[in-house]
């Protein structure tokens, strides 16, 4: 049997659906990330705490501008160095890569056939993946001024490391995302829910459940669409089974509790 | 989906959830309900405690009254005025009490006393006078009015020394607030805040030992020490004498 609540759940599979939902800070964040595109910049560093959306915007910026300008985006990270080249090679000339025996190789060629002043901005995900090594290689290639790299690290002790040892002089611009604040779980939710033509469903929810939201997954996005997958698969069980005890209105807190148990986020 | 095992599982771990958040909250309110009796009956067990006017009189000098009972002696000043009254009809076994008999007509000085329906209790007024019985002589069963003669003269009473002595015969307070008043008048204003307290000290919710405090204190150009006290007392009682004399203080129109 299936439920009305099959379809909602999967608005929220995170990293399935890209439906990027702009908030406030996001939207900050997304002006500020596409002005460096256009500004001389070797090192731009993205970072904020896991889950706060980084990768959607870094996808938004590659999805809205990769046809305007020379933006490529890594979304996985590479630890050896020549693959590394050889992809980069491939993404910005759209062409086969030759063999190099060495970055010396490769800076040698990408500069000579990019022509005049151009030059590529590569957005990095998850850069604090990446071999200090390799790490080492983009920090000269961006003082070719032939590439211009953007890294998106998450922001913990050790990538505050990575930023002031290897890219202290390099780095010109730094932008942060934070984790939601009530009202945007709030908007976050109702512009997924409006997004997928699921708005009628948004009568469920009233503020005390945001709130609840809120303290559970302390804003963050990631954890966000964890709890609301859970929750939606809670209520198309009872939906099947009992479709007595669901509300059209106001849902019970009680289903979202049950979904934040079941993720572990509420010690019982 | 979760098949049904697994909502009941969910649904037994939420309902502990439930118990345990329940829990902390009934402890919670246990705790604030036993904190807010104990406050409450700490609260009921200390009685109010009215301020004195000791706190108020910056004066450390001034001991407190020390308030003791002596039995009035007669003294030969006015022993010889009572027996001069009737010196053949005194009964042999009675007590001379020279404040009992016959003092009130000749006190003239004290006149404003007598005005004072406290004091009629233990002084006889001119009716009670007439009705004092006349001792009937054994040896005859007629009544012959014997012819009295009363020296009618003034005599002066010292009204402090005779305030005094009755408070220290009852420590009734309304003497210590006619000390206090008497004092004031004669512009003895230590004096006055020495009786003041000492009335204060039997029963401090009296407002005249208040008023008399204050008004002394403003003679001794302590206005701060008569308003802070004032204050004091208006503040847990009500008194529109008090009011009045505070206003009057802070307008600067208590001097009289």
């Amino acid at each position: 049997m299936s439920s009305n609540f099959s379809d909602i759940k999967n608005i929220f599979v995170d990293g399935e659906v890209f439906d990027y939902v702009n908030l406030d800070q996001s939207a900050l964040a997304y002006a500020r990330l596409v002005q460096t595109l256009d500004k001389p910049l070797k090192i731009i560093l993205f970072y904020g705490k896991p889950g706060t959306g980084k990768t959607f915007l870094l996808q938004k910026i590659y999805n809205d501008y990769k046809n305007k300008k020379n933006v490529i985006f890594f979304p996985r990270p590479f630890f050896d160095e020549k693959e590394f080249l050889h992809s980069l090679y491939e993404e910005i000339f759209q062409e086969k890569s030759p063999t190099f025996s060495g970055y010396n190789d490769f800076l040698a060629l990408a500069s000579k056939k990019l022509e005049g002043n151009a030059s590529v901005t590569v957005l990095i995900d998850e850069a604090q993946l990446y071999p200090v090594e390799l790490i080492e290689k983009i920090r000269l290639m961006s003082d070719s001024r032939k590439f211009k790299f953007l890294f998106t690290v998450h922001k913990t002790e050790k990538e505050d490391v990575l930023a002031k040892n290897y890219f202290q002089t390099r780095i010109w611009e730094t932008i942060e995302l934070h984790n939601l604040s009530t009202e945007e779980v709030k908007t976050y939710i109702e512009k997924k829910m409006l997004f997928h033509n699921k708005f009628e469903y948004l009568t469920l929810f009233n503020n005390n459940h945001y709130k609840f939201l809120m303290n559970c997954t302390k804003g963050n996005l990631r954890t966000i669409n964890k709890t609301m997958y859970k929750l939606f698969e809670i209520l198309e069980y009872y939906d099947v089974n009992k479709p007595s005890i669901i509300r059209a209105k106001n849902l019970k807190i009680k289903f979202l509790e049950m979904a934040a148990i079941n993720l572990g986020m509420i010690d019982v | 989906m979760f098949n049904a095992h697994e909502i009941i599982q969910l649904e037994k771990r939420w309902f502990k959830y439930k118990i345990k958040q329940k829990s902390k909250f009934y402890v919670m309110a246990v705790i604030v309900l036993l904190a807010l009796f104990v406050v409450l009956f700490k609260l009921s067990s200390n009685q109010f405690v009215m301020p004195s006017l000791f706190y108020f009189n910056k004066n450390k000098t001034i001991e407190k009254q020390k308030i003791f009972i002596e039995v009035p002696i007669p003294t030969a000043a006015i022993a010889p005025v009572v027996l001069e009254t009737i010196p053949t009809e005194t009964h042999p076994t009675k007590k001379i009490d020279p404040y009992e008999f016959k003092l009130i007509p000749k006190i003239q000085a004290n006149e404003r006393l007598r005005t004072n329906g406290a004091l009629h209790l233990n002084l006889l007024n001119e009716s009670e006078e007439k009705n004092i019985p006349v001792k009937k002589d054994d040896n005859t069963n007629a009544i012959k009015p014997k012819k009295i003669n009363i020296t009618m003269g003034t005599i002066k009473i010292d009204n402090i020394k005779y305030l005094k002595d009755k408070f220290y015969a009852t420590s009734n307070i309304m003497f210590a607030l006619m000390l206090a008043e008497e004092y004031y008048n004669t512009k003895s204003y230590n004096e006055s805040i020495k009786w003041a307290l000492t009335a204060n000290n039997i029963n401090s919710q009296d407002d005249k030992s208040w008023f008399w405090f204050a008004k002394s204190k403003v003679k001794l150009n302590n206005k701060d020490d008569a308003i802070r006290a004032l204050r004091a007392f208006l503040l847990n009682n009500k008194s529109n004498k008090l009011e009045t004399l505070l206003h009057k203080i802070e307008s600067g129109d208590a001097n009289d």
